[in-house]
């Protein structure tokens, strides 16, 4: 019965964690999936820096972006204003504003598996395609998105767990808002703080479990040559 | 001026290239030369895949390729590659479909293709619904000249085309792909590694070395001179003999065919009455001898003068060039002997000499 309460008063923090994920792997996709297009093909000497670029979040303590997204953010800068501008809500503190941190975190989780799986593409078949005259969207349409759904599916298992995992980034430019900003991991160090250890190991036990099924998914899936997945 | 003109110059993969060739704009011309040579570069040039080397490119009248680049989508060539290169991700039927459709793009006047019947040609109708994964080698190769010959283009190249198919598939292809050349008029550039191939179907052959052409011609003109033996050393040496078939003999099942003024026996039912035929004969299945014999005792006996000698000085072989015929209109034979029996007879030029050929010796392969 306790269980179903801890559950019941959770339940903010787990639909707003899942819906995080979620926004975010879609807004990826349409971000993520051009810049590995492009790290992919295109050949020249920049691609390094930005190769960089998109990794840097993997690297940086999630204390320094949290920093700087918080700047960026601020109603007076010219991101926040364009933001209030467009939505009439500011970027800080809010749930656009977590999704907007959550995409820049994940983008190497969505990037990197779906780089690795378009540079596995023979080239020379896109060759051919252009030979019997297929245009790039041809070519993207038929042959490269087509053989790229195991990198897709990696992508999206990645970002989307590494999004339900995030906690430093969050808590700088979110806070701790119920319904708004509060999701799992903030909620857990919240519990911890107030030394309500019950709930602290539920939902960090509902989170081992989570996230441990979501990775054997993955692992299970790579394995599965025969499924059509590649 | 129609046909496809090419010049391509620059350094590519460790070759200087020097080529410049102006296509036959009917049949089909062989591109033949050691591996490395540059043959699918060549390719990759005319297909706009490769930038690296400079390269002139005309087809009836339309530059692809000078200083500037028509994009390779655009160029009116269809190109089979070496690889099947077939798209993994469609089924057979579409793939076909990708290329029948797509190149509607291309700039090109250019008839459509009865695609069923290549289908049906190719003996596909039931490996349309099926992956590439799912076929085998050869099988893919054939879905990969299908898909090259709906291309709606108005050359075709094809880079090995055979080279996965069983003989008795690869003759029924050739075959095919001469068909389809003489119905649609559309020029073919073959490459391929079998001279076999290359004299059963081509009407013009190149050979190229390091990048260079080194000539080109009618494909027995070339094989026949010594300059290019080389080339062709790694195949047997021999002639082709070409005729007209005058009757057959089904009692015994042999084929006689008149070449110049003699009859030639072949073992077996070939083509039909009237037709032109060419038949590979190889060098050492040919005998020499200066004196007559009963000609009657013999079957396949040429009478021919003594053309060129080339004795092989680190083996015990001699290959002795007969010219037969009249002088006018005259076809060549080649004959292995060993040096010791070319002393003993001691042959010279201009000299006349008689030729006999086992018929026994003529394989189904050697018909052309």
């Amino acid at each position: 019965m306790d269980y179903l309460n801890i559950l019941t008063a959770e339940m903010s923090a787990i639909t707003l964690t899942l819906k995080l994920s979620l926004v975010t792997c879609i807004f990826l996709f349409f971000i993520g999936t051009p810049i590995s297009l492009y790290l992919a093909f295109k050949k020249n000497k920049i691609i390094p820096i930005f190769e960089s670029l998109v990794t840097l979040p993997l690297v940086l303590p999630p204390t320094v972006i949290g920093f700087y997204l918080l700047v960026f953010f601020n109603p007076e800068s010219v991101l926040g204003k364009f933001f209030i501008t467009i939505t009439g809500e500011q970027l800080a503190f809010s749930f656009s504003g977590l999704v907007f941190a959550s995409i820049f975190y994940s983008l190497p989780f969505w990037v990197q598996p779906l780089q690795n799986s378009f540079e596995k593409i023979d080239k020379k078949i896109l060759e051919a395609g252009t030979n019997m005259g297929g245009s790039r969207v041809d070519l993207l349409l038929k042959i490269i998105l087509p053989s790229c759904k195991r990198g897709f599916l990696t992508a999206f298992i990645l970002s989307f767990a590494h999004t339900i995992g995030e906690f430093g980034i969050v808590l700088m430019v979110g806070g701790n808002i119920q319904n708004k900003t509060r999701v799992l991991s903030i909620s857990i160090y919240d519990h911890v703080e107030q030394l309500s250890y019950q709930h602290a190991h539920f939902l960090s036990i509902f989170l081992i479990f989570f996230s441990f099924f979501i990775l054997l998914l993955l692992y299970y899936l790579n394995k599965k040559n025969s499924i059509g997945l590649k | 001026m129609r046909g496809l003109n090419v010049k391509i110059s620059g350094d590519f993969g460790g070759l200087n290239f020097d080529f410049n060739h102006r296509f036959l704009d009917y049949g089909i011309t062989a591109l033949f030369g050691p591996i490395g040579s540059g043959k699918s570069t060549i390719v990759n040039v005319i297909g706009g895949f490769n930038k690296e080397l400079n390269a002139t490119i005309l087809l009836n009248k339309n530059t692809i390729q000078d200083e500037n680049h028509l994009s390779p989508r655009l160029r009116p060539i269809s190109i089979m590659f070496q690889e099947n290169r077939l798209i993994e991700t469609l089924t057979v039927y579409e793939n076909l479909k990708f290329a029948e459709e797509k190149s509607r793009n291309k700039l090109c006047i250019s008839q459509s293709i009865d695609k069923d019947k290549i289908i049906n040609d190719l003996n596909l109708e039931e490996k349309l619904l099926k992956y590439p994964k799912s076929l085998s080698v050869g099988e893919k190769q054939l879905v990969s000249l299908a898909r090259t010959l709906l291309i709606s283009s108005e050359f075709i190249i094809l880079d090995e085309p055979t080279s996965s198919l069983d003989l008795r598939l690869k003759k029924k292809i050739l075959s095919f792909l001469k068909n389809f050349n003489i119905k649609y008029k559309k020029p073919i550039l073959l490459i391929s590694h079998s001279i076999e191939e290359i004299s059963q179907i081509s009407d013009e052959i190149l050979l190229i070395d390091k990048g260079k052409l080194v000539t080109s011609g009618k494909v027995h003109d070339v094989m026949i001179r010594k300059e290019f033996k080389n080339f062709f050393g790694k195949f047997e040496s021999g002639a082709i003999l070409e005729g007209k078939v005058l009757s057959k003999e089904t009692k015994y099942n042999i084929t006689r065919i008149k070449i110049e003024d003699e009859e030639l026996i072949l073992p077996g039912n070939f083509k039909k009455r009237g037709d032109l035929i060419k038949v590979r004969v190889r060098a050492r299945d040919v005998l020499v001898s200066k004196k007559t014999f009963n000609l009657n005792f013999f079957e396949n006996t040429f009478v021919g003068k003594v053309d060129e000698i080339i004795a092989e000085k680190e083996t015990a072989f001699a290959e002795v060039l007969i010219k037969i015929g009249k002088n006018k209109k005259h076809q060549f034979l080649r004959a292995r002997i060993t040096r010791y029996q070319l002393k003993k007879m001691n042959l010279k030029i201009s000299e006349k000499i008689y030729v006999h050929i086992k018929a026994v010796s003529f394989d189904r392969q050697a018909i052309i």
